[in-house]
Parts: structure tokens; sequence; C-alpha cells
């Protein structure tokens, strides 16, 4: 019913008349901006405010790795850059850290996507996995830098909840997101794309 | 265009691999406030956490309404039966302030500068899950600046980091990169706590002969920092001494309830001389002005 109700919305002329100046592809962009903003503050307001390290879903991070995947380059780039700033402007860690590791993320993604299918459950699992596993490293070293000399083991070992919850949860995460934007009439997946790319 | 996308993968490699080199080369000191680029940023996307935090905190006040009307009748008897215990101990400790005041004035101490507060509402907490901080609804514009101390009802919540028009950033006593100047309430024993892995801090230094039992009441010393002194921190809760008995790992636990949290206490600049007391002439200086008064006194 939901997938009815998103296909008629994007694809009814009215609606996006009264946007303006939007067609299928700015309200599927605009959409996923929008969702955007709602995982990088769920995780801010709700996961971030929770003491039990097993609630630390790392939404962010799944949601900058479909982005990479399932989109074309520049628009996984803006959303990818927009959700980075997001995260820096509410966070402590030093300037420049989450563009920097959103954008290593994204590059990770597309060089893993173009060599392993990724709608094969086990290879999404060792992908996200992957990628997280780079986050925390990219954290060590961080904490190194500012002289705190974490050692290696304390710091796995608390990190180690995030990790597997974040890992866990990827893949229906993954699964959601496709239905999501499976509902647009215009969504850029790598089908489309070849499409596209055909009839230019 | 065609460039683009004949060019633009490698493009987003090459700043993929150069971006890293770059950020570790710079200065990774936390600032004070935000970039301009953030400050663009969180300009920009204020409006859409407005509405986020609008709708979600709707949705927590009806859930809280119906968990809280729960056992509301029973909750209330006990606040009336604490509440008439607290006005006694208010009135014996108001004697007690009396006569610490005139005891202040006989030794000739300089009166402790009076404290101005600025409530402010716990809207979110830092989303990368390593920093352990909190955001406040109160910044610039409410006269918050970097280093000034915050508090719960409970006790001591952190410091300030950095502001912005109408927020500011917290690091929570919890984090490792906190460090806290206290001293034992029973004995007054000083010592330097830190921020440490799950919810606990720990001793990183203290003075030498110093005993600690497991419950013993820690609070801040007033000598350093913004806090003044004796805002409850914590209580021991383990003492772990190392093969050999060389060296010992003494855990705090917070007083206050992080996740529980929703309102806290900003403290705003103290009196200047109480400020300057406390910077240039610090603990010892204050033990010679004593002797020297009490000597005066005796006519010795």
């Amino acid at each position: 019913m939901a997938r009815r109700w998103f296909s008629r919305a994007s694809s009814f002329p009215l609606l996006a008349g009264l946007w303006g100046f939007a067609g299928p592809r700015q309200i599927h962009f605009l959409v996923t901006l929008a969702l955007t903003f709602g995982v990088v503050y769920l995780q801010a307001y709700v996961f971030a405010r929770s003491p039990n390290p097993w609630f630390h879903v790392d939404l962010t991070s799944i949601l900058v790795v479909y982005v990479s995947v399932e989109h074309f380059l520049l628009g996984a780039f803006l959303r990818v850059l927009v959700a980075g700033l997001l995260m820096q402007s509410l966070s402590l860690a030093p300037s420049g850290f989450f563009p920097m590791y959103f954008i290593v993320a994204l590059v990770s993604a597309n060089v893993v996507s173009r060599y392993v299918v990724l709608h094969n459950l086990s290879s999404q699992f060792l992908t996200f996995a992957g990628i997280f596993l780079l986050k925390f490293v990219l954290l060590y070293v961080v904490l190194f830098k500012l002289g705190q000399n974490p050692d290696v083991w304390a710091f796995a070992s608390a990190s180690l909840p995030q990790f597997v919850v974040t890992t866990l949860l990827s893949v229906p995460a993954f699964s959601l997101l496709a239905r999501l934007d499976s509902s647009f009439e215009f969504a850029a997946t790598r089908d489309r794309r070849a499409e596209l790319v055909e009839n230019l | 265009m065609t460039l683009l996308r004949r060019y633009g993968f490698a493009l987003l490699v090459a700043t993929a691999v150069l971006f890293p080199f770059v950020f570790y080369s710079s200065d990774m000191q936390s600032r004070k406030n935000l970039s301009a680029v953030e400050k663009v940023v969180y300009a920009f996307s204020a409006p859409v956490e407005f509405v986020f935090r609008f709708g979600t905190g709707h949705v927590k006040d009806a859930l809280a309404a119906y968990v809280d009307l729960r056992g509301a009748k029973e909750e209330a008897k006990r606040l009336s039966e604490e509440n008439a215990k607290l006005a006694v101990q208010l009135q014996v400790a108001g004697q007690l302030e009396n006569e610490n005041q005139r005891l202040r004035t006989l030794l000739d101490f300089s009166r402790q500068g009076a404290l101005r507060f600025l409530m402010a509402q716990v809207q979110s907490a830092d989303p990368s899950f390593l920093y352990r901080s909190i955001r406040l609804g109160r910044g610039e514009n409410d006269g918050v600046a970097p280093g000034m101390a915050v508090v719960a009802a409970a006790g001591a919540v952190g410091m300030v980091m950095r502001t912005v028009s109408d927020a500011s950033d917290v690091l929570l006593v919890t984090d490792p990169n906190a460090n806290l100047d206290v001293i034992v309430a029973r004995n007054r024993r000083r010592g330097i706590l830190v921020g440490g892995t799950g919810n606990v801090m720990q001793f990183k230094y203290f003075d030498r002969g110093t005993r600690l039992l497991v419950g013993d009441e820690i609070v801040t010393s007033g000598l350093t920092g913004a806090f003044p002194r004796g805002i409850a921190v914590g209580r021991v809760s383990r003492i772990k001494v190392e093969e050999g008995g060389a060296s010992q790992t003494i855990e705090v636990e917070p007083s206050v309830n992080f996740a529980e949290v929703s309102e806290a206490l900003i403290l705003l600049k103290p009196s200047r001389e109480v400020e300057v007391i406390r910077k240039v002439g610090g603990l010892e200086w204050m033990k010679r002005m004593m002797e020297g008064g009490a000597d005066k006194r005796s006519g010795g």
C-alpha cells in the first residue's frame, strides 16, 4: 500500500506542478535528502542518548553505503557530503573526520560493488562489515594522533557492540531502503543507469 | 559533463586517497567553535532539526505522560514524605551555613562569589558514539562560553566545549578526554579524575598516602577549572590493586545518570574576585593568608 502511495505521489503531475519545478528525479533526490537528515537526527536524538552500547546503531553509515552503491556517483557524492557535514556539525569529532570517512566509504563501496554482486546476502554482509571496520580503524588513528594512545584491545572491546549491531542491521536496512527507492518512478538503480546511458 | 562522467570516479578516488593525508596531518584538537563550513551547515539544518525535535518531543511527552500516570499516586505520597524530611534538613543546613559564615568572618576569609545559573534542555548526544557529549539548547546568545561548567541536580555533568548561537556542546565527565580536579569528601585528599570506557571514571593522580574506600564520595575541589567546590561527582565503586601492590586502579561511578538527564544548569562565570583568588593564589596562598590572619589576632 505504501509502495502504491509513493509511486502515485511521485508520478502525479499535479504534485510535481505544485512543487513548481520538481520532476520525479528531483522529488527522489529531495526525499532521499530528507531521509538523510532524518537518519542523522534519529542517531543523535535517540540512539546516541542510550547508555547501552548495543543501541548504538550507525544508521548513517548504512545509508551512506546504500547510497554509494545504488545511486549515480554525483548524486551519491552530494548526499554523502550532506550526511558528513551534518554529522560533523553535531559531533565533537575533529573537523573533517566525517566527510573524510564518508568519501572513503563511498569510494570503497563503489569499488567493491563493481566486482561483487551486492544483491547476495553474504556479500552485502561482508561489504558492510568491511566498511564499518574501516571506520573504527580511522577512529583509532584519530585517537592515536590526539595523543591518547588507546589500548587496541580496550578500544576493540568498547567498539564491538556497535560494530556487531550495525553490521547485523545493515542487511535488512539495505532491503528496506531498496524497497523505498523502488517506490519512486525515478530510481537511479544500476539497471536504470544502464538503460539511461544506452538511450543517450 | 562528459568529462565529469569520464573522470569523475578517478577524481573521487584521488580525493578519497588525499583527504585522509590532509586530515591526519592537520591539527586535530577540538576547536572552541564550529568552523565556517560547519556554521553554515548548522544554520541551514537548524529549521529541519527544530521540526524533528518538535515532533519527537511530542511523541516522547505522550509516552512519558502514559508511563508517568501509572503509580502517580504512590509517587506523590513518597515525594510528599521526602519533601517534609528535606524541609527539616534545609533548616539545619541553614543554621550550619550561618555558623560557617561566622567562622569565615572570624578567620578573615573572603566570601565566595554568588553563582549564577542558566537552565538548559538536553537536546541530543554525539552521533559518532565516540565522544561522550550532549548538546544543550542554550548558546552564545544566552551568554554561554566554552569552559563553563554544567551541573545537574545529582552532580557534575561536564564542561562546555563549543558554542553556537543557540546551542552548546558539553563534554561529559565520563569522556576519556575529560579531566576533573576532585577531593575525597571524607578526608579532603585531592586527585585528578579522568573518564574511561563504559560509564565510569578513574583516578589518574591522587595525593601520596591517600586511602580510599569503596563508597567514598568524590566532590569537585573548586581549585582549578570552572566547577566550584563541593559539587558531587560520584562514588568510589571499585578499587583494584595491581600485583605486587605497586599501583592501583580506582573506579568512580558518576552520581549523574546521563541517560535520564533532560535538563542541566550551566554555571555562568563566577565573580572576578573568586576567580582571581582561585586561579592566581590557589590553596597554598589561602593557607598562608589564614596563618597570617591567625598570628595577627593572637598578637604573635
